[in-house]
């Protein structure tokens, strides 16, 4: 076959033939050494511990954890929610509430999520969300400052927004709060 | 088994899809997992244009089920009732649903996809299509993100999932079988010795697939790989139409039409993406004037209709509408208007010069931006060196070979048929330095992770195909000269050189 390629050094496939093959070598030979110096998610053939690119992602990166955790969470454990959240929120992201939330609805109300955390104690009731992440020492850090799940015993499937002053912020279920601030915000 | 069900419908879709419009069993099976996939993205954007529902389901079950009952109910010709015909369709399909679940199986087993912080935003893209809330999707989203990997991620939800594991790796192995088939199809008609077809071809997949970000790409969760694969087939396509080569001018013409939606819809430059990909097409007088008028009308309708659709939801949020939607819709309403003359003879003659003129525009282009900002270009120059030069950029040396190997071609290959698959690549080189200038992030950076560095693989396997074709080719400058032209038999040379009627 190769005797039929290479009749002339000056034929150009004889010379693309040689330039294609230099190039696959140094392909083959360079591969290890990029993947040796790329970051997990940037190497072609590395393989994670587990399925599911997003529980990965929440494993391994900050940007992706703040990102995408405080949603996934309450989707996988509270899909079809519906999520009651200030209007113009500036610390939950609706769009992401509906995704990767799976909220069924969003309804928007305006109170301020700080005083109403601070007049209900949510405390006894936080979900401990470590048991749903796989890398517990970088998730429960995150966990700490972004975001918290918290439900009576009975939950009702609809979620309030709050804010503490830290800048975390906490699905609430309905059932936690008062009647009179469940009538103000328009919850049956 | 859900991931199956859903890949194997977008198979057996593709699939059929290419025999109606006219392959062969085998031919269609080469293309049938990139057509499936683009008929489900073709069924998406006119349930979006038209504003109906959106649901993954009812989107996958359209697109698969409308190929495959056209199918069966069409008139059986006396071919379709040779012995050989039915036994060769039913291997075809039996191969294909075996080897997709051997992918299935494999990529559910072992995690390899990857992913970046955009890869999240496809996802929530996706969601919100199923769910059919794709009103809620922000503008930056919208803008960035457009829709054809959203809705194909989508199609997990249909089984609970957020994401089709093997979609980016069925895709990959799609771009190799599409690169094979044009590659063996174009060389058909030409004056070159099996042994060498056989060699180019091998070598063109050992191109791509020994490369480390071919591999990556293969496994990461984004469009580009998708959009490769658009350019790729639309460009390709146009090719074998050109080249009068034995494959049907249907399915050709088709095929360019049904890839149009998922590249205008897969980024944010794929409507530049696709006319670099038919600008050569639509001006050569030696296709059909019909074939360019369609692909024309094609490209400025689906241009049209998704500008329009993103205006619409910049109306909705109250934001006056950018540059970057009325741009590319006032492009579609010249295109629209261009459809009637494309075929006029002074237009065709200066082919070389309109192509030449395009190019020359975009770098003048470029010349203009780095001029206003030229901290932009230096920055964006000295990262891309570092990227692909240096290594930082994870593509190894291989990329310098082959613009090395680029080079050499563009300087010394004289056969003017190549523009067709050379023009997207080399034109898209400014748009991306462009790009820079356009984007919110500024000038692009050191690393895998920048913008052009992965951008690169939407042009990397036309390129890769664009020099296995300038391989095989007669007609060099000197000192490089075809030897052995005793072995070309008169009948070759008459059918390569009078294969192209106007």
């Amino acid at each position: 076959m190769l005797k039929g390629i290479f009749k002339s050094p000056r034929n150009p496939l004889s010379v693309l033939f040689i330039l294609f093959s230099l190039a696959i070598i140094i392909n083959i030979v360079e591969f290890p050494f990029i993947e040796r110096d790329s970051r997990h998610n940037y190497s072609a053939v590395y393989k994670y511990r587990y399925q599911n690119v997003i529980r990965v992602a929440i494993d391994h990166d900050n940007s992706s954890r703040t990102a995408v955790a405080p949603y996934y969470y309450l989707g996988l454990v509270f899909p079809e929610s519906v999520v009651v959240m200030p209007t113009d929120d500036r610390l939950a992201d609706s769009v992401s509430i509906r995704s990767f939330g799976l909220a069924s609805e969003i309804r928007y109300r305006d109170y301020d999520p700080v005083k109403l955390f601070e007049k209900t104690n949510i405390k006894p009731h936080l979900w401990n969300l470590m048991q749903l992440a796989d890398d517990r020492g970088n998730v429960e850090r995150v966990i700490e400052k972004t975001f918290g799940i918290a439900t009576s015993n009975q939950p009702s499937g609809t979620f309030v927004i709050l804010h503490d002053r830290s800048g975390r912020f906490y699905y609430v279920d309905s059932n936690l709060l008062d009647a009179q601030t469940r009538k103000d915000l328009g919850i049956g | 088994m859900g991931e199956y069900v859903v890949v194997s419908g977008l198979f057996l879709s593709g699939w059929s899809f290419g025999v109606l419009t006219g392959l062969s069993a085998v031919a269609a099976f080469f293309f049938s997992f990139i057509c499936g996939l683009s008929l489900v993205v073709f069924v998406s954007a006119v349930l979006l244009w038209l504003g109906l529902p959106t649901n993954a389901f009812f989107v996958w079950a359209v697109a698969c089920g409308l190929p495959f009952t056209l199918l069966a109910a069409r008139p059986m010709r006396p071919e379709h009732l040779r012995p050989g015909h039915f036994r060769t369709s039913l291997i075809t399909i039996v191969v294909g649903l075996v080897s997709l679940a051997v992918l299935v199986f494999f990529l559910r087993s072992v995690p390899l996809e990857k992913y970046h912080i955009d890869t999240f935003k496809y996802f929530r893209s996706g969601i919100l299509f199923s769910r059919n809330e794709t009103q809620y999707i922000n503008l930056n989203d919208l803008e960035k993100r457009l829709f054809s990997f959203p809705i194909a991620l989508s199609l997990a939800r249909i089984y609970g999932e957020f994401y089709v594991k093997s979609l980016v790796p069925a895709l990959s192995i799609g771009v190799l079988s599409v690169s094979l088939f044009f590659f063996w199809a174009i060389s058909a008609k030409e004056n070159v010795t099996r042994a060498a077809r056989y060699g180019i071809a091998a070598l063109m997949l050992l191109l791509m697939v020994s490369n480390n970000r071919y591999v990556w790409n293969s496994f990461y969760l984004n469009d580009h790989l998708y959009v490769a694969a658009c350019v790729l087939i639309i460009a390709g396509a146009g090719v074998l139409n050109e080249r009068m080569a034995d494959v049907p001018r249907s399915f050709l013409v088709s095929v360019q039409i049904l890839m149009m939606p998922a590249l205008i819809m897969g980024r944010a430059e794929g409507f530049l993406l696709a006319g670099f990909a038919i600008l050569p097409f639509i001006l050569n007088p030696e296709v059909a004037p019909r074939d360019r008028r369609v692909v024309l009308a094609g490209f400025a309708v689906v241009t049209f209709a998704w500008h329009m659709y993103l205006a619409h939801a910049f109306m909705r949020e109250g934001s006056s509408l950018p540059l970057s939607v009325f741009g590319p819709a006032a492009l579609a309403v010249l295109a629209v208007l261009a459809v009637p003359f494309i075929t006029i003879t002074p237009l065709v003659r200066f082919r070389r010069a309109i192509l030449i003129l395009a190019e020359t525009a975009l770098w003048v282009a470029l010349l203009v931006a780095t001029i206003g900002k030229p901290g932009v270009m230096v920055e964006s120059l000295s990262a891309t060196y570092q990227n692909i030069v240096v290594g930082a950029g994870s593509w190894g040396r291989s990329l310098v070979v082959l613009a090395v190997i680029f080079v050499f071609v563009l300087v010394f290959c004289k056969d003017r048929r190549l523009a067709t698959l050379r023009f997207p690549v080399t034109a898209s080189i400014p748009m991306f330095f462009l790009l820079a200038y356009l984007r919110n992030g500024g000038a692009y950076r050191v690393g895998n992770g920048d913008s052009l560095n992965r951008m690169l693989i939407e042009i990397f396997p036309l390129a890769v195909l664009y020099l296995a074709v300038a391989a095989i080719s007669l007609d060099w400058r000197r000192p490089f000269v075809v030897p052995d032209r005793q072995a070309i038999s008169p009948e070759n040379v008459s059918s390569s050189q009078t294969a192209h009627p106007a």
